[in-house]
């Protein structure tokens, strides 16, 4: 049972991972196993997701609107020079 | 070169430079001074690009100077911002010897929230704790969500193995869970 229990350090990033791309039968049966047995792990890879998505949605930054407010900026600078 | 040329390459670099100084620096508005900083000195001294490098290369090596000159003068900037990054790299023991979660970090469940990429004050704090990650996790999120890289580029450009490119991800989900529940969740349920 403990050898085919893997900890949840270990489970976590395996679920990191499995966003990623697609885990190795091994690690694929592993991971299920503990979070079959682990309602915490469960949790956190709920929340691992809803994370990468917010993350993703930031994907603008820095935004377009910022970008060229910074070109233009240094545009102004060099106008100066 | 004349004026047009160069401020064209403005258009064209500012992006790649800007990226580029916030894979190094943290602050954002840091960030943007020295990628200005870096054009500016690139005028200055344009007479001296031959074209034996692309100008982007060029602009790269300017920025770098620029960012360790930051480093070097700011030198109580320096200590804060390696402390920090202390802070977060210190392993704060999410886990246990044994690798099961510390009661401290267990991760509760949060409150759904409806249009949180749109609520500014969610995503105010999302760039918080973002911005308290230590540089390494910060660069691996910024590559690989930011910028959408395959692992294998990230490995590859910030020097890293694959495990340790896992690791630094998890680590730095771990760090905005837990940042964001202390800082947004539990402050939402009051």
């Amino acid at each position: 049972m403990d050898k085919a229990m893997i900890s949840c350090e270990c489970a976590g990033q395996l679920i990191e991972k499995k966003q990623e791309m697609k885990l190795s039968l091994a690690d694929r049966m592993k991971l299920k196993f503990h979070l079959m047995m682990c309602s915490i792990c469960r949790t956190f890879e709920k929340q691992s997701k809803l994370l990468g998505e917010w993350l993703e949605q930031q994907s603008e930054f820095p935004s377009r609107k910022a970008l060229d407010k910074l070109k233009q900026k240094i545009k102004e600078q060099l106008d100066d020079e | 070169m004349s004026e047009i040329q160069f401020k064209q390459w403005v258009d064209d670099y500012t992006e790649y430079l800007l990226a580029w100084a916030l894979m190094k620096i943290s602050d954002r508005g840091t960030a943007e001074d020295l990628v200005q900083d870096t054009f500016l000195a690139a005028y200055r001294s344009k007479d001296n690009f031959k074209g034996e490098a692309s100008p982007k290369t060029w602009l790269v090596s300017i920025l770098k100077n620029k960012i360790a000159d930051h480093y070097r003068s700011a030198q109580r900037k320096k200590v804060q911002y390696e402390s920090s990054g202390q802070m977060t790299e210190n392993e704060a023991a999410f886990f246990d010897k044994k690798g099961h979660w510390s009661p401290a970090f267990y991760p509760t469940e949060w409150e759904e929230q409806d249009k949180l990429e749109e609520n500014e004050g969610f995503q105010k704090v999302l760039s918080l704790c973002i911005s308290g990650l230590s540089t390494k996790m910060a660069a691996v999120i910024r590559l690989k969500f930011f910028e959408q890289q395959d692992g294998e580029d990230i490995c590859k450009e910030l020097e890293i193995s694959s495990s340790n490119y896992w690791q630094l991800a998890h680590r730095a989900k771990l760090h905005l869970r837990a940042c964001l529940e202390k800082n947004w969740f539990k402050v939402q349920k009051g």
